[in-house]
């Protein structure tokens, strides 16, 4: 049975349809890959199915239940948990607490229970920093731990992101452009990561990306929308090859090594730094 | 370690240094700062969440305004009205930050500016049971009556020492405690914070209750040190001088909304002989303590001990 199923999603705003009739399914265990020109509705689709936005039409099933229209708190305790496009740390607080914000669910947060302090409360918090730290350490970024969010390089930052992320132990995460403005290197630091999630933490990943190199390695199967529209699935092998998904990129080809492989990244303004950076 | 002796020796000094003082105005001025402290420290709580409130001192009168009429007309004990002025202003704050929580930013100080006001406006037109704009006056001292004495400060001085201790220890374990580290992570990233399932709202809505209890607390310990309360008194002026304290004093440490309180009671007492001029020097430390420490006097002595340390 499928892990997330979406079934003829629509999202309007105004006169707008950002989405629309989505269906998709993706398998547990799965790495998805959500690729699409700019303004196609990929985050969109994350908002809607992370609760953050109400759909306007269509349903969606996690694990077999119905979660149309649960808010995003409500869903992360079922599982599903999202990262956002555009950087979103707690800059002021170290690496570390940056993570155990994420293990948020898991600890006694209550007014009252800060009041007593009882024995019980401090081995919790205990135990919770021994998770952040294991976290931070999982994603290879412990040496860093003590420092503040706001000072890491960018690589390091969109990599906290997923381990803030890790924190209420999601069963399906979506990742929005994981990779955007970053270098080769940190480009393969992040899909190992991918891949580990999967591997070793049995993640089902929906990750959204410009970078088709970094999608093509590392998904299993790819959707393309564009104007809202689902306009083609398939494993990487299909989908590159899809005339519809050519066209849809059409003039954005990388000429340079005669890839058929199209090139979005110079559609994607926030990718430029990632031309200087390599 | 040294903190703690350092606590230990401010505390000792706090309780018996006014044993040693029989001038009347000088207690009164520590009262004073006594009430300042624990409505800046409790607004502080609310500011961790980047939320400002400029309707404290409407909480302050609703809890003033509670036991004076349980005290007046219900002839309750002062012990048993006094932590009802409290929750009054608490129950009150819970309706209140449902509301003004719903919107941001700049538009959440004008909700709880107008809070603060219809609070005024509601207490000063209905003159039956709320005393209109007189006021109520001959608000009965705490009991013991022998020992409550308006003539004689010293208890009342140890009564607000105790309840500012008492709103000190709550804030600052709060502060402290995974409920302060979500309320600290909601100013970073609110965004951020809902996405790994952090109730923000009602984050923000327990500081805002807790804030206003406190707030309560002060106006029912106000009330009936100063045996009259009016319209007058718990204006917009004043919740604006309890974002002052705080922002003088620094925002980001517990230390920060104490020692704003202090220093900012007791500068415009020691240019009182300055007469006419005194609010005018006031407003000059005020701008310059602004322009020269932006993170406040805790934010500048933080910064003084880091170069100490370096350089040593
Ligand atoms: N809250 C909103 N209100 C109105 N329109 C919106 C809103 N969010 C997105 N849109 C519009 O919906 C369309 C899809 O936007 P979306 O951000 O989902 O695209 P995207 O595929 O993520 O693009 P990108 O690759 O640039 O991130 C765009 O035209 C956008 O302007
Ligand atoms: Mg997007």
């Amino acid at each position: 049975m499928a892990l997330l199923e979406v079934q003829g999603l629509t999202k309007r705003f105004g006169g707008l349809v950002a989405v629309n009739d989505v269906s998709l399914s993706v398998e547990p265990g799965e790495i998805r890959g959500l690729i699409g020109p700019n303004g196609a509705g990929k985050t969109t689709l994350f908002n809607v199915i992370s609760g953050a936005l109400k759909p306007s039409a269509g349903r969606i099933r996690f694990d077999g239940r119905d979660i149309t229209g649960v808010p995003m708190h409500a869903l992360v305790r079922r599982g599903v948990v999202r990262t956002f496009q555009h950087s979103q740390l707690f800059p002021g607080f170290t690496v570390l607490r940056n993570v155990l914000i994420g293990l948020h669910l898991h600890a006694g947060s209550g007014f009252l229970e800060g009041l007593v302090n009882s024995p019980a409360t401090r081995r919790r918090r205990e135990e919770l920093e021994d998770r952040a730290m294991e976290i931070v350490r999982f994603v290879g970024i412990s040496a860093r731990a003590h420092e503040l969010a706001a000072t890491l390089p960018h690589g390091y930052k969109r990599i906290l992101q997923v381990a803030v992320a890790l924190g209420p132990t999601p069963r399906l995460l979506l990742l929005d452009e994981p990779v955007a403005g970053m270098n080769h290197e940190d480009v393969d630091r992040m899909m190992d990561l991918v891949r580990d999630l999967r591997e070793k933490r049995g993640i089902t990943v929906v990750l959204v990306e410009h970078n088709m190199q970094a999608v093509m390695n590392v998904c299993d199967r790819i959707t393309c929308i564009q104007f809202g529209r689902k306009i083609a699935e398939g494993t990487p092998e299909v989908v590159s090859q899809d005339p519809t998904v050519i066209e849809a990129y059409l003039g954005t080809f990388d000429d340079d090594d005669g890839d058929p492989v199209p090139n979005m990244d110079s559609h994607d303004a926030s990718n430029v730094d990632s031309h200087d950076a390599a | 370690m040294t903190s703690r002796l350092a606590l230990a020796a401010l505390l000792a000094a706090l309780a018996l240094v006014p044993l040693g003082i029989s001038d009347q105005y000088v207690l009164h001025i520590m009262v004073m700062i006594c009430l300042n402290v624990m409505m800046a420290v409790s607004m502080w709580l609310l500011g961790i969440t980047g939320l400002i409130s400029f309707g404290q001192a409407g909480f302050m009168f609703i809890g003033a305004m509670t036991t004076t009429l349980l005290v007046k007309l219900g002839h309750w004990p002062f012990w048993v009205s006094l932590p009802f002025g409290a929750i009054a202003a608490g129950l009150v704050s819970i309706p209140v930050g449902r509301l003004s929580l719903r919107v941001k930013g700049v538009y959440f100080f004008l909700v709880t500016l107008a809070f603060g006001e219809v609070v005024r406006g509601v207490f000063a037109y209905f003159q039956d049971p709320f005393g209109g704009w007189y006021g109520i006056r001959d608000i009965p001292p705490p009991e013991p009556a022998k020992l409550f004495d308006t003539l004689h400060k010293l208890p009342f001085y140890y009564l607000g020492l105790v309840l500012t201790l008492i709103t000190c220890l709550v804030v600052y374990r709060a502060s402290r405690a995974w409920f302060g580290m979500i309320l600290w992570s909601i100013r970073e990233g609110d965004l951020l914070a809902s996405s790994v399932g952090v109730n923000v709202p009602g984050f923000k809505l327990a500081a805002f209750v807790v804030a206003a209890f406190f707030a309560g607390l002060a106006g029912s310990f106000y009330a009936h040190y100063f045996a009259y309360i009016s319209p007058l008194v718990f204006t917009f002026q004043y919740s604006v001088s309890i974002l002052v304290f705080i922002v003088v004093g620094g925002f980001n440490s517990f230390a920060g909304p104490i020692v704003g309180a202090v220093v900012l009671t007791l500068i415009p007492e020691l240019f009182r002989v300055t007469g006419k001029y005194q609010m005018l020097i006031f407003g000059l430390i005020l701008v310059g303590s602004m322009l020269t420490m932006p993170d406040g006097i805790m934010g500048a002595v933080q910064r003084w001990r880091a170069r100490r340390v370096r350089s040593s």
